[in-house]
């Protein structure tokens, strides 16, 4: 992890990777999503209709990994002050919310005809909208910090927030096992299998990693650009007090 | 309900968010690296 501290080693590695995660995750994530539209059958209950998971899944895994990452990253700058850790965390706020976003937005348009209804208030649901403004507040929070966080990227109360708001995780996680929910219960686990058949599946976790290289792309990208404004900034600094 | 519509929204909004996000990301990395390099 040291390695990655020095802001001009971790850019070393950045630079040419950025790239490879855009380009192979734009290819995944497309090869997926036509998978999932042309060749995957269609669902016995909802016909045509169900190929919105393509979408709506690899967006909801990220608007909770999003949240993971910003925890385990607000995390290590409270314990080890990595230098890093603050701006990682500020990375992947926007991304993460947009994300988030994008489920929501998905899951709406999926339950009309579905369910009959653009909106319920059932776990599930509420528990991600939760997540979407936890997002927004620390996004407000960790900007009205700026000036005080300086290079750091994030201040003391901000990466705690960063923290707490990992408890949402398990509630949207274990939402519709532990609540009665409109919303399909869990058919995938790292650890369970799944209950989806397997022709439905592979497209998924295509457009999954697809998504996910993509959105590690975009977080490299806005660390980047952090890295290079407090670079510029600093150097303007250095020339204003010459 | 015919799905069709409902599945073009979907994909719609997430190709519209995703590019968004993909161009606005890379454009705000060119101009900031940019000028760091020019300093």
């Amino acid at each position: 992890m040291h390695a990655f501290a020095n802001p001009t080693q971790f850019l070393s590695i950045a630079r040419p990777l950025t790239p490879w995660l855009i380009g192979l995750g734009l290819a995944l994530a497309v090869g997926g999503v036509l998978a999932g539209l042309f060749i995957a059958p269609a669902d016995d209950l909802q016909g045509e209709l169900f190929r919105i998971i393509y979408v709506h899944v690899p967006a909801a895994w990220l608007g909770m990994g999003a949240w993971t990452g910003i925890a385990i990253s607000c995390f290590a700058f409270l314990v080890w002050r990595h230098p890093l850790a603050g701006v990682a965390a500020r990375a992947l706020a926007a991304p993460g919310a947009i994300f988030a976003a994008m489920c929501l937005i998905t899951g709406s348009i999926w339950g009309r005809p579905a369910w009959g209804a653009w909106w319920v208030w059932d776990g599930r649901l509420t528990s991600m909208l939760v997540m979407f403004f936890l997002y927004l507040g620390f996004i407000a929070f960790a900007k009205a910090n700026e000036d005080e966080a300086g290079g750091a990227g994030i201040t003391r109360p901000v990466a705690i927030y960063g923290v707490v708001g990992a408890i949402n995780l398990p509630i949207v996680k274990y939402s519709v096992i532990w609540w009665q929910s409109l919303h399909q219960g869990p058919s995938l686990s790292l650890t369970g299998g799944s209950s989806i058949a397997p022709e439905m599946l592979w497209p998924l976790l295509l457009s999954s990693a697809g998504f996910s290289l993509l959105f590690g792309g975009i977080v490299l990208m806005r660390m980047r650009t952090m890295l290079a404004k407090q670079k510029a900034e600093a150097r303007m600094r250095r020339m204003a007090a010459q | 309900m015919n799905p069709i519509p409902f599945m073009i929204a979907a994909y719609g909004v997430t190709f519209v968010l995703t590019g968004g996000l993909l161009l606005v990301s890379w454009r705000q990395m060119s101009a900031a690296e940019s000028v760091a390099k020019s300093l």
